[in-house]
C-alpha cells in the first residue's frame, strides 16, 4: 500500500469512530495542555525574575575587595592599575572604585554615625533612587542618602532632597591630633537599594576625607595625590615606578556587567587577579536551580498524565483492532502486507497524536493565560505572564505524537500478526 | 641663456631648501621633543633611575627607585621612608623583599602586562603623547649638558596643566585645581635622538600661602639593550 492510501484509510477509520477516538485524543490533549500550561507559566515567572534582575544593576554587579593577606604573601592593592585591569575582564561594562570612610552625618536634628561610601561616577547609577538624582561628575559636595540613613534621620523621603548635611570626620588618635573636621554637603537624592553605609559621596570627597583622617590636611593630600598621578603619567618611565611611588587604594570596586554577561566567569576572572569577588549571582543561580527542579517536577506530573492518556489510546486502538478483525483479514487477503497493516494503525495513532498535540498546546496556552490573569488580578504583578515559545510548543506536540505512536505500537503489532484465514473467520 | 641660468639657480634653491627643511623642523624644540618621546616610547628594554622629592609645609620626603625594565617585566629597588624594597615582576608573577631587600622573598601575583614596551607608549589617558605640543605653553632650548649617557640637548617645557588634566581625563574639579599649578617638564635628548633624562617640577599653591612641590626625575639608559628580567 502507498503512504497516501494508508493516510486516507487511517483518516477514514479515525473518523468512523469519532466518540471513542475523540475521547482518546482528548485525554492526550489534556495531558499536553497540562504540560504546556505548567511549563509556560514557569518560563514566564522565570523570565520575569530575570528581567527584574537586569533592571537592578546592584543585583548583577560583582563586588571586588582586596584579599586578606595570608602568611608569607604581600596584600594586593586595589589601586588604579587594578581598576584598569578589572575593566579588561570580558563582560565587565564599567568598574567603579569605592572608598569607605568612617563618618557621622548631621542632618536636621539627627546625627547617625557609621560610614560614607565614595563611589566613582558611572554613566548609569548602579543603584535605584526613591527620589532625586544620582551623583554626577561635576558634583563636589553632593550626597545620596541610603535607606539606612533615612531611617536614622526619620525624615520624610520627599522632604530630604536639597537639605544641607554635615559630614563629621574624626582623626584617629594614633595620628596625634584628635581633631575634628566637618564637610558641608547637600542631599541630591535618596537611594532605594540598601547600599552599605549612610551616604554615597563623590569619590574625591571620600579620598580627601580619608587623607585628612590618616595624614593631614585634605586639600594638600589631594593635591599631592594628583601631582603624583601627573608625574606618573607625564614622565617617560614614570608609570612603571608609579606602582611603588604612588599609592591609591580603594576599599572595594564594583564591576557593572553587561546584561548577557556570565557573572560566574567574571567572579572567577577577578579572583584569578588576586582579589576576593562576590556577586548576587549566587542568588540568581539559586533561582535558576530552583526553576530547574520545579520544571522537572512539573514535567513529571505531566508525564503521568500523558501515560494515563496513552492507556486511553491503547484501549481505543485495541478495541478498533478487535472490531476490525475481518476488515484486516480482507486487507491481507487482497495483498496488504503485515507492515502495511502495522503502518495503518500507527498512522491512526499518529493522527490522534497530531490533533491532540495541537489542541493541547492551544488549550494549555489558554489555560496558562487564564491562570496568569487570575493571579495578576490577585497580586497585581505582571511577572506572571506565561511565556510560550516555539521550542516549548514543538516539544509538547512532538511529545503528544510520540506518546500516541508508542501507545499505538501494541495494537498495530497485534493487527499485523493476524493471519488472514483466522481473521476472516472472526465474524 | 639667462633664462636657463635662472631656471638652474631656482632649481638649486628648491633642492637645497627641500634638503634643509626636515633638519630645520627636527631642530625646532617642539618637533625634537615629539620625535624623541616617540623614539623612546618604542624602546623595549632599558634601565631607569627615579628620584622623587616632595616638599610639604617644609617637610621633605624623598624616595627613589632604580632597576631594569624589559617589556612588561621589571626588577626595581625602591627606597623611601618606609624602608627599602626590591620587587621583581615577570609576567603575572611578583616576588618582593620588603622592607629589607636582602630578606626573604614574598611571592604574589599581578595582572598580566598589556603592552610589550615598558613605557606604555608614553601617552596620557586620552591617547595624547607626552611630546604633544598642545600640553605645553612653550618648549624652549636650554643648551646642552653632559650626562653619564653623553652630551644631551636640554629642552624646557612649560606645561599647560589644564590641558594635561583634561588629557588625563580627570574630574572637572580636579582639572580646576591642576589649572592653578605651575609645572615644568625638562627633557635631556641624547645624540641618538632619544630621551636620556626627564624631570618634572610641580609647584602647588595653597590658600594658606605654603606651597607644596613635587620634583621627580627619571634617568633612562641602555635603551633596547639585551636586558632580561628573571624571577629570583
Amino acid at each position: 500500500m502507498r503512504w497516501s492510501e494508508i493516510l486516507r484509510a487511517a483518516a477514514r477509520d479515525v473518523g468512523r469512530r469519532p466518540l471513542r477516538n475523540g475521547l482518546a485524543a482528548l485525554g492526550v490533549a489534556l495531558a499536553t495542555a497540562l504540560l504546556v500550561a505548567l511549563l509556560s507559566l514557569s518560563a514566564g515567572v522565570r523570565s520575569g525574575i530575570a528581567q527584574r534582575l537586569e533592571e537592578q544593576p546592584l543585583l548583577t554587579l560583582v563586588q571586588v575587595t582586596p584579599v586578606t593577606p595570608t602568611a608569607g604573601q604581600a596584600p594586593k592593592a586595589l589601586d588604579d592599575t587594578a581598576i584598569a585591569s578589572l575593566r579588561q575582564i570580558r563582560g565587565v561594562r564599567e568598574v567603579l572604585a569605592m572608598l569607605v570612610v568612617p563618618a557621622t552625618l548631621r542632618i536636621s536634628e539627627a546625627s547617625p554615625g557609621g560610614t560614607i561610601a565614595g563611589l566613582s561616577v558611572s554613566r548609569q547609577a548602579p543603584y535605584a533612587l526613591v527620589v532625586g538624582r544620582a551623583l554626577e561628575s561635576s558634583d563636589v559636595d553632593a550626597v545620596v542618602l541610603t535607606p539606612a540613613a533615612l531611617r536614622s534621620v526619620r525624615l520624610d523621603v520627599h522632604d530630604v532632597v536639597g537639605r544641607s548635611v554635615s559630614i563629621d570626620l574624626r582623626r584617629s588618635p594614633a595620628v596625634g591630633d584628635a581633631g575634628r573636621k566637618t564637610i558641608a554637603a547637600r542631599v541630591v537624592g535618596v537611594a532605594a537599594d540598601e547600599i552599605p553605609g549612610l551616604a554615597v559621596v563623590p569619590l574625591p570627597l571620600a579620598e580627601d576625607a580619608l587623607a585628612w583622617i590618616e595624614t593631614g590636611e585634605s586639600d594638600a593630600a589631594r593635591d599631592l595625590r594628583l601631582a603624583q598621578q601627573a608625574a606618573a603619567t607625564l614622565l617617560v618611565g614614570g608609570r612603571i615606578a608609579a606602582q611603588d611611588l604612588v599609592s591609591s587604594r580603594y576599599t572595594s570596586a564594583w564591576l557593572l556587567t553587561a546584561p548577557d554577561a556570565d557573572l560566574r566567569a567574571i567572579v572567577t576572572a577577578a579572583t584569578a587577579q588576586g582579589y576576593a569577588a562576590f556577586s548576587r549571582e549566587a542568588a540568581s543561580r539559586t533561582v535558576e536551580d530552583l526553576f530547574a527542579v520545579v520544571n522537572a517536577g512539573l514535567a513529571a506530573i505531566s508525564l503521568v498524565a500523558l501515560l494515563v492518556a496513552a492507556l486511553g489510546v491503547i484501549n481505543a486502538l485495541l478495541t478498533s483492532v478487535s472490531e476490525r478483525t475481518v476488515e484486516i483479514g480482507v486487507l491481507k487477503a487482497i495483498g496488504a502486507s503485515d507492515a502495511d497493516v502495522e503502518r495503518l494503525f500507527l498512522t491512526e495513532a499518529a493522527l490522534i497524536g497530531i490533533v491532540a498535540g495541537l489542541a493541547g498546546a492551544l488549550l494549555g496556552w489558554a489555560a496558562a493565560s487564564a491562570a496568569a490573569l487570575a493571579a495578576s488580578s490577585v497580586v497585581g504583578a505582571s511577572a506572571f505572564a506565561p511565556r510560550l515559545d516555539a521550542g516549548l510548543t514543538s516539544i509538547a506536540i512532538v511529545a503528544a505524537i510520540a506518546l500516541s505512536l508508542a501507545a499505538g505500537w501494541i495494537p498495530a503489532r497485534r493487527a499485523a500478526r493476524l493471519l488472514p484465514a483466522i481473521a476472516l473467520r472472526a465474524e | 641663456m639667462i633664462v636657463r641660468r635662472v631656471v638652474v639657480a631656482l632649481s638649486a634653491l628648491v633642492l637645497v631648501g627641500a634638503a634643509l627643511a626636515p633638519v630645520a623642523l627636527a631642530d625646532a624644540p617642539t618637533d625634537a621633543l615629539k620625535a624623541a618621546v616617540g623614539r623612546t616610547a618604542a624602546a623595549k628594554t632599558g634601565r631607569v633611575a627615579v628620584v622623587q622629592r616632595t616638599t610639604v609645609g617644609g617637610r621633605i620626603l624623598e624616595s627613589a627607585a632604580s632597576g631594569v625594565l624589559a617589556g612588561g617585566d621589571s626588577d626595581l629597588v625602591v627606597s623611601g621612608e618606609g624602608g627599602n624594597t626590591r620587587r621583581v615582576s615577570v609576567g603575572t608573577q611578583v616576588k618582593e623583599r620588603r622592607p629589607d631587600p636582602a630578606g626573604p622573598w614574598r611571592p604574589s601575583t599581578r595582572p598580566a602586562p598589556t603592552q610589550a614596551t615598558p613605557f606604555a607608549g608614553a601617552v596620557l589617558k586620552d591617547g595624547t603623547s607626552i611630546g604633544d605640543p598642545k600640553l605645553y605653553r612653550s618648549v624652549t632650548d636650554a643648551g646642552t649638558e653632559t650626562l653619564s649617557q653623553g652630551v644631551a640637548r636640554k629642552l624646557l617645557g612649560d606645561l599647560d596643566m589644564a590641558a594635561v588634566a583634561a588629557a588625563m581625563q580627570l574630574s572637572t574639579s580636579d582639572v580646576a585645581r591642576m589649572a592653578q599649578w605651575k609645572a615644568t617638564l625638562t627633557f635631556w635628548i641624547s645624540p641618538d635622538g632619544r630621551v636620556a633624562r626627564n624631570a618634572l617640577a610641580i609647584v602647588i599653591p595653597s590658600a594658606s600661602g605654603a606651597t607644596t612641590t613635587l620634583d621627580v626625575s627619571i634617568d633612562l639608559s641602555d635603551l633596547d639593550a639585551p636586558l632580561v628580567v628573571t624571577l629570583p
